[in-house]
């Protein structure tokens, strides 16, 4: 049994980062449970404000994910691959009473880093000692040429990400404390979320009598507006037609600056693939109906600003899809055209553009379809289209009206759906 | 210039991977003008790598090349494209640009040649044009032209990728398994071809080639990598048995065949 030879330091790294991950997912985990329960049981009409204090939750959570792994292999050692096996023979796995024991010392240590802010305070005086203690133990833990923590160090194990071999066969599904712990939280889960959506499954039935008659009329449709619907209609069509057009040119040029093969070699490079990506990702997550607010304001309410709204989300929906398929070509003609010594620029027009063309047209074909749904409702905040006309009748309960315009969103919508599944057949 | 300076002077040629992997342990080469070099070894040996070490689409991480006197391994930009527009390029997998046409495809390899411009959109000389022409009618496509060449068998496409090779004027083809994906037949007219350049049209060529039967039919002089290190250099008939079982242990019989 020869002691192991020192860790290089990026493999200590990936240990430390390993062992922190996984204490910390058990941590939330457990910090959530409590949240849930004090929740339910809060609402369940029981004073239970000392639970909701979270230095509570912040000081338990953490010692009670050391003492979980201490008894079986955690969540999150399930999530992050980290186990603890002998010091001197890595194929042997840690014994229950070593995982105790660097569990106890773990928790201890625990205690010690929350200890100034107890005493001091949660303010950033006590907060600051606690995170430089913590900073410690995360530091020793790299100084071990193994890294191992203290207790890791004093119950003779160390930590690995390699898998360890299974010594005794895992016992049936309700013999395994993490199935219950799985239950638990799944309870738990859906429990709020019962709570917090404030299900009423009684007005389902009571509420019945409210919603008749409006059902029936608004399958009675009045097709004395038809002309004006389709007029609208059409409207829709071309606003999410100019959006998805003026999109693709736009969204070409961002999406080569946001595709890593692209973008990778310098640190220039890494950093505009980087602010790319950002821009992307947060523009895409502000709805086009939000976007049509802010175009309504900037160029008054009409068609003009819907499609505004519908151009900035789909250049970053679309930016987002070219740039995925432009990092999964095939690297060989750009190789190949690199060989030749041509340009960067020649390199991308001849390597990648060829390669890209077909999925980018599916793409914004499908965007095409896409918008067109959203463009139906743009008009309720006056970006135009067919919610324009939707709005003021469902204020007045003009049902057959509603009836009308939403069996022509109905046709409207599938068609887009038949041509635009067609197009991409062609497409790819 | 003198007669005796060899087309590429290659000297302590090493490449480590970002993953610590050393797939060239020190490589030195002397390969003469006009020479056909064929390059051995099992899959893995690092032939790849060595090839690409060469024209820089890998960078090595030591070591030098000299291509005709002149230390190539620290240039950048336009002169390292002028390099690599020296050293064409034919592949196992012929990375053609599959939605563009034969004639296009074989521009290509002069778009060095090209502004950024007319590069970007293709408006290429009428004598560029008819230089590519002349080279699809030397390896026999020159009815192909406005073809796509997705719509091409695997043996055309390779000599399309030779054609392409020819539009830069190299000095040098580096070819790295270039008939791997080729049946028996193929393979041999595409090898041809390839000789024939050598021979006729004074480029020095450098194949990896994973079959011995045919390094030994094509290549002047052989050189066999075994785990990233030269462990043979010499004519091919000085392979002996021995030396081959050295170099491809026990694969050996397998590679025979062919
Ligand atoms: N990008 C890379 N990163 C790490 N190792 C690599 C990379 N490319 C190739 N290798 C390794 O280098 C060795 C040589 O590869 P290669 O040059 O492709 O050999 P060959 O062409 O003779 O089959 C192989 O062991 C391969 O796994
Ligand atoms: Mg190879």
């Amino acid at each position: 049994m020869t002691a192991p030879a020192a860790l290089p330091m990026d493999e200590r790294w990936r240990l430390a980062r390993a062992r922190f991950g996984s204490v910390m997912l058990d941590a939330v985990l457990i910090a959530y449970a409590a949240w849930c329960m004090q929740l339910l049981v809060t609402r369940a009409g029981a004073d239970t404000a000392y639970l909701a204090r979270w230095p509570w939750l912040l000081a338990a959570a953490p010692v009670l994910a050391l003492l979980w792994r201490a008894l079986t292999p955690s969540l999150g050692q399930r999530g992050y691959r980290d186990r603890l096996v002998q010091h001197g023979d890595e194929s042997v796995p840690a014994a229950a009473d070593q995982r105790l024991l660097a569990a106890v010392v773990g928790a201890l240590q625990v205690v010690l880093v929350l200890l100034p802010a107890v005493l001091i305070g949660t303010t950033w005086r006590g907060v600051l000692p606690s995170l430089l203690v913590a900073v410690g133990f995360v530091a020793a833990r790299f100084l071990d040429a193994q890294g191992r923590s203290l207790g890791e160090r004093i119950a003779g194990v160390r930590p690995t990400l390699r898998p360890v071999p299974q010594t005794k066969v895992p016992g049936p599904w309700h013999r395994r404390p993490n199935s219950w712990i799985v239950i638990l939280l799944l309870l738990l889960t859906f429990s709020v979320a019962y709570l917090l959506t404030q299900v009423k499954l009684g007005e389902l039935i009571s509420g019945w009598e409210r919603a008749r008659p409006m059902l029936g009329q608004l399958t009675s449709p009045d097709w004395s507006i038809t002309e004006s619907v389709i007029d609208k209609v059409v409207e829709t069509v071309f606003i999410a037609l100019l959006a998805s057009s003026l999109a693709l040119p736009v969204a070409f040029a961002f999406s080569f600056l946001g595709a890593r093969n692209v973008m990778q070699g310098s640190l220039l490079g890494g950093l505009v693939y980087f602010v790319a990506r950002f821009l992307m990702n947060l523009t895409r997550s502000v709805e086009p109906i939000i976007w049509a607010i802010i175009f309504v304001l900037w160029v008054t309410s009409g068609p003009f600003s819907g499609m505004l709204a519908l151009f900035v989300h789909s250049v970053a929906a679309l930016a987002k899809l070219y740039s995925e398929a432009i990092e999964s070509i095939d690297p060989g003609p750009v190789e190949a055209l690199k060989a030749t010594g041509a340009s960067p620029l020649h390199v991308i027009r001849y390597g990648m553009v060829p390669q890209v063309i077909p999925p980018f047209l599916s793409f914004t074909v499908y965007r095409w379809d896409i918008n067109v749904r959203m463009a139906t409702i743009l008009g309720f905040v006056g970006g135009g289209g067919i919610g324009d006309m939707l709005l003021p009748f469902t204020q007045l309960g003009a049902w057959p009206k509603v009836g009308t315009i939403i069996v022509f969103i109905t046709i409207v919508v599938w068609l887009m759906d038949i041509i635009s599944s067609k197009a991409r057949e062609r497409l790819v | 210039m003198a007669v005796d300076v060899p087309m590429l002077k290659i000297r302590g040629l090493r490449k480590v991977y970002p993953n610590g992997y050393e797939a060239l342990k020190g490589i030195d080469l002397d390969v003469p003008k006009g020479s056909f070099i064929v390059c051995i070894g099992l899959s893995g040996a690092g032939k790849s790598t060595f090839i690409r070490c060469l024209n820089r689409l890998i960078e090595p991480t030591s070591g030098s090349v000299e291509l005709e006197g002149e230390e190539i391994t620290d240039v950048e930009g336009a002169e390292l494209r002028y390099v690599r527009s020296r050293m064409a390029m034919i592949f196992q997998k012929f990375n053609l640009v599959n939605r563009a046409s034969v004639l296009t495809n074989v521009m290509t390899g002069a778009l060095r040649r090209y502004g950024t411009l007319p590069g970007l959109l293709g408006l290429w000389r009428k004598q560029d044009k008819e230089e590519a022409l002349h080279f699809l009618d030397l390896v026999g496509l020159a009815d192909l032209a406005p073809r796509r060449v997705d719509a091409l068998s695997g043996g055309q496409q390779q000599r399309v990728a030779i054609a392409r090779a020819l539009m830069q004027h190299p000095r040098v083809i580096l070819a790295d398994e270039p008939v791997a994906s080729l049946d028996p037949a193929t393979s041999h007219s595409v090898m041809d071809y390839l000789k024939k350049l050598q021979e006729e049209q004074d480029i020095t060529l450098i194949a990896n080639l994973h079959f011995l039967s045919l390094a030994r039919e094509y290549g002047n002089q052989v050189v066999a990598l075994k785990g990233g290190a030269k462990v043979f250099e010499g004519t091919p008939h000085e392979i002996t048995d021995q030396k081959f079982q050295e170099i491809y242990g026990e694969d050996a019989a397998e590679v025979e065949i062919r």
